[in-house]
């Protein structure tokens, strides 16, 4: 083994790492034991894979684009299994029928109050955060909820300035209707 | 003259960013014409507002130490 990997301590990966890499991972997925699952298999793809770290970036750094991939991946084959109706809204919609949608609903977003403490309505916006698109969830959650700069949003996920902006648009219209519709009739 | 299709995402950008003049002045002008913008314009901000506490700051789960036990001990096991 060259260095670079010889000064690296692996034996402190699990109690360094873990607690941000779900972090990073429940977001997305939305589910204890799945976002558990991709940390495991986050360690022990980076285990088999140490020969390849080049040292070039840190072994967080590191990390993290294992499990990027690893969530990408999950949300792939998640759709294959499932078809989702919330998708259907805000893709292609003219706003026209937005407006439909908002009146069948016996209240509107600006009737909820923001707390962060109310574990029901975090429930609401995650399951809405997952129905979106993939492309627009990932935007959304690096953007939206976790503030991220614009720039390194646009790169992360190869998007132009102008076209971020209309995906967050189309996906705030959607989570609109959606936090609406579990909130206010179910 | 923005159309509705534009002020959307001008509206978003605008949360974040200061826009150019004459984009700003476009959108002032649509959104006084406009009353589905203007509609979603009053909501835009809270929605994000109300988005931001999917934050994972926010979650009380957690790995617990057994867990993480677990996980390191499927790690050596591979």
């Amino acid at each position: 083994m060259s260095k670079v990997q010889d000064s690296i301590d692996t034996s402190t990966w699990v109690d360094d790492y873990s607690d941000m890499l779900y972090n990073y991972a429940i977001v997305r997925v939305n589910d204890h034991e799945m976002a558990k699952d991709l940390v495991q298999d986050t360690f022990i793809s980076a285990l088999k894979g140490l020969a390849n770290f080049q040292g070039k970036s840190s072994v967080k750094t590191w990390l993290f684009s294992i499990i990027k991939r690893k969530i990408i991946d999950h949300w792939r084959k998640q759709d294959t299994r499932q078809t989702k109706p919330m998708s259907a809204l805000g893709t292609d919609t003219e706003e026209g029928e937005q407006r439909i949608i908002e009146r069948q609903t016996n209240g509107t977003i600006s009737q909820i109050e923001v707390d962060y403490n109310n574990k029901e309505l975090r429930e609401a916006i995650m399951g809405c955060i997952q129905d979106l698109p993939d492309k627009w969830r990932g935007i959304v959650i690096d953007k939206l909820v976790e503030g991220n700069e614009t720039e390194e949003v646009c790169k992360e996920h190869d998007v132009t300035a102008s076209n971020l902006w209309v995906i967050i648009h189309r996906a705030k219209v959607q989570l609109r209707d959606c936090i609406e519709l579990k909130w206010f009739n179910s | 003259m923005i159309t509705c299709k534009e002020a959307g995402p001008l509206m978003e950008k605008e949360e974040f960013e200061k826009l150019p003049l004459m984009k700003r002045l476009g959108l002032r002008f649509h959104l006084f014409i406009c009353k589905c913008c203007k509609g979603y314009k009053k909501d835009s901000h809270h929605i994000h507002e109300i988005v931001k506490s999917a934050d994972s700051k926010y979650a009380d789960s957690a790995l617990s130490e057994e867990e993480k036990a677990q996980i390191k001990s499927q790690i050596s096991a591979n």
